[in-house]
């Protein structure tokens, strides 16, 4: 039925941005070559994890070692080390017969070992026990391993968060400059709503796109080798992702389609690498801003509420950026 | 046919049509940026956690001046006699401070590990100029591609080669022209001293834009050359300095060879020598030589249309196996590695359930990029489903669930890390061991992927047998089994139909469970039959769709 | 100076079907001949220009240019034509000079500057030498393109729809310069669907349908084969004639 010709009147703005982020997300998806760069690190990086632990246990799954006595080869081989018992331990380790060997020497009791590791220490502590030692080494409860683990896998997960905040930075720059040329913005300009609502759109799907894709990958990761704070790690990500898809998108606004995409690529790269430095080097400013935080939780530092503004701040400033090219 | 006047041309019209305008002080500034702080500035002087004595918990009075106290330390001590220390190392620093307390006595550790030399700090100038590539090198073909600009040069009298090697020289160029600048701003700060790792440095750019080229040789648009850089690039150039390093490591200069590797090992000082150095220009000479051909050679086929890529099934195969492999049974790998307790330490339950939401968020992100509506991932008959079936898909479930002696019909050792794995895997048919709500997200992920995503997307007897690689890989015959009669359930009522199937399946009690291989065998045959009973073709799942 | 001879190309689409887009075609056009190949969108008359070009190479046939055999030596055949495609493709923040000098640098060209000065003031376009492309009008780009073109003085040129996007003046313009190119003994191979500009420039035509030539000859012939007096009205007829597949 006919119902006449159109009466001007706008949608709600809100229904809007919600049409106008899944159209903008199902199109970002249904490029390979976007998917591909969200799905790739997180496998990338489980997979070395096991690659890495398989190459490991060629240097430390040995368990063979040497001692010069029977009660002591009894209480090691209790611990899972393939204990023998040697006239001369020593030699047997310098022979590469053993990859650890225990002994006495003129000045006191050796150990040698060509790997440190659970049951190097295993080795270790038995010994300074039946030495009645002032003190012995003891494998970390399991209680405790996330804090020992904690800066390695702060680091891992931070270098994968300043990838994803990376892929931000292109995704914002890169969709509007490829609508800019092919056209598409202009006629989405056309559209009866106020032109921010575009830029927070984009914003909105490159932010969910990144937030979700950077937590699966933290979550995948914390299976394998156990992240500290891995809720932490989903929220500073997904505002980094979104903050640096938003400098990228007002970067790209303001240079408008006098410059290419290099140019606000390369300046938008290096406000996010500064911003990632600054949270490192000051983690208790860093916390409240976006992308620092990235470099804040590195150094341990858990958000702070104040990012969450001043990243909603860098989408305000991003869209209003895009809402002046349009004029 | 290489005409090096042309070469310089095709160099020259690139660096001017990249860099016109403010492109180049932009660039300028740019390698500033990133390179002088990396080249030139001197480093703080800073120790790592290991060099010095710190600790956290409960530090010995006697000790309470030596030993640094960090709460955020991984390192904590308990007790007074013996002073037990938590960690997974103990740094010598604490060692030697551990070893004053009164009355210890005398027990030296000398740890005989192997070397592992420390690269310099020209290795970080050289991985830095790769990042400062990624956009001209965008810009210079995914750019020039969707600007149309490209066609033009390849109808002038050029060769692809002369083409292809013209745009190398360009970013080669001012590549190593930088990093070259920067390693001599050093020497004048006293930061580094020149030497032949200076050498490193453009042959680590030569190959770094070679690299970027070969990357986004067939990329639409910058978009897409540059989102290809930045995940590949990185990944690649550390890949081949670990194998470079690897290499070296058993024979030292064998590393040298490898291309970019190489070129790696000497800028960061760890190859010396004339050989080696010849062999790092020879083997980063090659891998340039070989990419920018293949470069040229993605030239002449420039604007043809190409033809699908046939692993595209295989992609689904690849990413479901990992997703669900990686959190399920990568923590048994760390057994293998020799750290049984941090595999044990983490929770198999909570890699149930992360499997289990991949799948299904791959499932998700699938449908949305095909447009396909929910009733459509569901894989609902349009017919709607008839609600005899609900009860048929119960019983199929519990005879499922009775059959797990069934697993025993094909031999496996009964320890050992394979069967570690085996154990963990085991989530795949029977999830229920990980408790309620890593067993529901588990089996919802895999129903969407399976029945909903490749069943409809590749038809259900490929869908099956992916399920079985995937879920049931050390499992197959019982894998099989269930894979057939949830395809069948899936054809009558799709995903909710199996998922009831399933559900009912992952509740029964375990002491439910058939003791005999044969009475197992039965369970699965019912499960079967009753999955297939009144079906019009009911081998109709081995069909395509 | 052009001769294609049972030019053969085929494609896999995306469902795992093979496209002819070309199937056997020849044709040979002489020097100071505009030759004009037409047909409707799919013809393959893209991909036939593709393979003048020897920017696709084709599953059979052979193409000479200038008496070179441009399968077997296409940088020499490429040295006796020139492509000019319905983009323009000028980089957009190089000044037409730059872009025009730049393109005869590469191709080798003495005195690239003066020659490309001479041939935008040639074209019409001397006042607006130093001014970026982006800020060219669709009409002036085209000339500076037609500059770029010419630059290396070729004896082919290959022009897939020239007009596209430019307004009444400013197609009368570069069919006019067109006419001028082919009056220096150029030989001009001209893609259309536009028969106003084919009836008032071209010399022959030949019709392409299916990626098979269907009908060739002078305008004349084509009419008459097509039974109107319009070329429009012959064009359809010819392609209704054609069973479908």
């Amino acid at each position: 039925m006919n119902t006449g010709p159109n009466t001007g009147a706008s949608p709600p703005l809100a229904k809007a941005w919600a049409l106008l982020t899944v159209s903008v997300l199902t199109r970002t998806l249904r490029e390979g070559l976007v998917l591909r760069a969200l799905i790739w690190p997180a496998l990338i990086i489980a997979l070395t994890l096991l690659v890495s632990a398989t190459f490991v246990a060629g240097l430390y799954a040995s368990k063979s070692a040497a001692v010069p006595d029977e009660a002591f080869a009894e209480v090691l081989v209790a611990k899972g080390l393939d204990a023998r018992v040697y006239a001369d331990p020593e030699a047997a380790f310098v022979a590469g017969e053993v990859d650890r060997a225990a002994f006495e020497g003129p000045e006191g009791w050796v150990i040698l070992a060509r790997f440190d590791g659970a049951y190097t220490m295993a080795m270790e502590s038995e010994l300074r026990a039946r030495l009645g030692a002032a003190w012995r080494p003891m494998l970390i409860p399991r209680a405790g391993r996330n804090a020992a683990l904690g800066p390695t896998t702060r680091l891992l997960v931070g270098l994968l968060a300043v990838l994803f905040v990376l892929y931000g930075v292109v995704f914002g720059a890169g969709g509007l400059s490829r609508d800019q040329q092919d056209g598409s913005l202009d006629a989405e300009r056309a559209l009866p709503v106020p032109s921010w609502i575009h830029a927070a759109s984009r914003m909105g799907a490159a932010g969910l796109a990144l937030s979700v894709a950077f937590a699966a990958s933290v979550w995948l990761i914390h299976t394998i080798l156990g992240v500290s704070a891995p809720w932490a790690w989903s929220v500073v990500g997904g505002l980094s992702g979104l903050g640096g898809a938003a400098m990228g998108l007002g970067l790209m606004a303001r240079a408008g389609r006098a410059e290419s995409l290099s140019g606000p690529l390369s300046r938008g790269l290096v406000a996010v690498t500064g911003l990632m430095a600054l949270g490192y080097s000051a983690p208790a400013l860093g916390r409240h801003l976006p992308i620092a935080s990235v470099g804040a939780l590195v150094r341990g530092d858990l958000p702070g509420v104040g990012a969450v503004f001043t990243t909603l701040l860098v989408c305000g400033l991003a869209a209003w950026m895009f809402d002046r090219s349009a004029r | 046919m290489i005409r090096p006047s042309r070469v310089f041309a095709i160099a020259r019209r690139d660096l001017k049509v990249v860099l016109a305008g403010k492109g180049s002080w932009r660039l300028g500034l740019t390698a500033l940026a990133l390179l002088l702080p990396a080249g030139a500035m001197p480093l703080p002087e800073f120790k790592t956690p290991l060099e010095i004595a710190q600790a956290a918990g409960e530090i010995p009075p006697a000790l309470a001046d030596r030993i640094e106290r960090n709460p955020r330390f991984g390192l904590r001590m308990e007790g007074e006699d013996p002073v037990l220390v938590h960690t997974s190392r103990v740094p010598p620093p604490l060692r030697e401070v551990l070893d004053t307390l009164p009355g210890e006595p005398k027990v030296r550790f000398e740890l005989r590990a192997t070397e592992f030399p420390v690269p310099q700090r020209g290795l970080l100038l050289a991985l830095l100029s790769l990042s400062l590539l990624t956009g001209p090198l965008t810009e210079s073909l995914a750019g020039e591609r969707s600007r149309k600009t490209l066609l033009s040069l390849l109808t002038a009298s050029i060769s692809r080669g002369e083409l292809a090697l013209g745009k190398w020289l360009a970013w080669a160029g001012v590549s190593s022209v930088m990093t070259l600048a920067v390693a001599l701003s050093g020497r004048v700060t006293g930061a580094m001293p020149l030497g032949l790792w200076c050498l490193g440095l453009p042959l680590a750019s030569g190959m770094a834009a070679a690299l970027g080229l070969w990357l986004g040789r067939d990329a639409e648009d910058e978009v897409d050359g540059a989102a290809r850089t930045l995940r590949a690039l990185p990944v690649i150039a550390l890949g081949l300095f670990g194998a470079a390093y690897g290499l070296n490591m058993l024979s030292p200069g064998l590393g040298a060879v490898v291309p970019l590797g190489g070129a790696l090992l000497l800028a960061g000082g760890l190859i010396t020598g004339v050989v080696p150095v010849l062999g790092a220009v020879l083997g980063t000479g090659l891998g340039v030589g070989a990419l920018t051909w293949s470069v040229a050679r993605a030239l002449d086929a420039e604007g043809d249309p190409r033809p699908t890529p046939a692993l595209s099934e295989l992609s689904h195969l690849g990413v479901g196996a990992a997703v669900w492999w990686l959190p399920v049974a990568g923590p048994a790998a760390w057994a293998l590695a020799g750290n049984p307790d941090l595999g044990q330490s983490l929770s198999p339950a909570a890699g149930v359930a992360v499997g289990g939401a991949l799948f299904g968020l791959y499932a998700l992100v699938e449908a949305l990029r095909r447009h396909w509506s929910l009733a459509e991932l569901l894989n609902l008959p349009a017919e709607g489903v008839r609600s005899l079936y609900f009860p048929r898909a119960a019983l199929v479930g519990v005879a499922l669930s009775l059959s797990a002696a069934a697993t025993a019909a094909l031999p496996f050792p009964g320890n050992g890390w394979l069967y570690a794995i085996r154990l963990r895997l085991s989530a795949g048919l029977d999830p229920g061991w990980a408790g309620w709500i890593p067993a529901a997200l588990a089996v919802a992920g895999q129903e969407l992927m399976f029945r909903g995503l490749l069943q409809r997307a590749v038809g259900p007897a490929r869908a099956g047998l992916f399920f079985v690689l995937v879920c049931a890989p050390l499992d197959p015959l019982r894998g099989a089994a269930a894979a057939a009669a949830l395809a069948l359930l899936a054809q009558r009522g799709g995903v909710p139909l199996a998922l009831l199937a399933r559900l009912a399946w992952a509740a029964a009690p375990e002491s439910l469970s058939i003791a005999s291989p044969g009475g197992a065998w039965l369970a699965l045959l019912v499960a079967v039959g009753a999955a297939a009973l009144g079906a019009e073709r009911p081998l109709g799942f081995l069909g395509r769709r | 100076m052009l001769r294609a001879t049972n030019l053969v190309k085929s494609f896999h689409d995306p469902a795992g079907g093979v496209v002819h887009a070309v199937a056997g075609l020849s044709l040979a056009v002489e020097p100071g001949v505009i030759y004009g190949l037409l047909g409707p969108n799919g013809a393959g008359k893209t991909t036939t220009l593709r393979i003048l070009a020897t920017l696709t190479r084709p599953d059979a046939g052979e193409v000479e240019i200038g008496g070179v055999d441009a399968l077997r030596h296409p940088v020499e055949a490429r040295a006796r034509m020139a492509y000019v495609p319905a983009e323009g493709g000028l980089p957009a923040r190089l000044s037409a000079l730059e872009a025009v000098t730049l393109f005869g640098e590469v191709q080798g060209v003495p005195k690239a500057k003066e020659r490309a000065l001479q041939l935008l003031h040639e074209l019409g376009a001397g006042a607006y030498v130093e001014r970026e492309c982006a800020q060219l009008s669709t009409g002036m780009k085209r000339r500076v393109v037609l500059a770029r073109a010419l630059m290396h003085d070729p004896g082919l040129l290959l022009l897939d729809e020239p007009t596209d996007g430019l307004d009444v003046q400013g197609r009368l313009d570069v069919l006019q310069l067109i006419q001028s190119l082919a009056a220096e003994r150029r030989a001009v191979v001209l893609s259309s669907h536009i028969m106003g500009e084919v009836e008032r420039v071209c010399q022959r035509a030949c019709i392409i349908h299916r990626g098979l030539k269907i009908a060739e000859g002078s305008l004349d012939e084509l009419r008459s084969l097509g039974g109107a007096e319009a070329l429009d009205d012959a064009f359809v007829a010819l392609l209704n004639a054609e069973p479908a597949p």
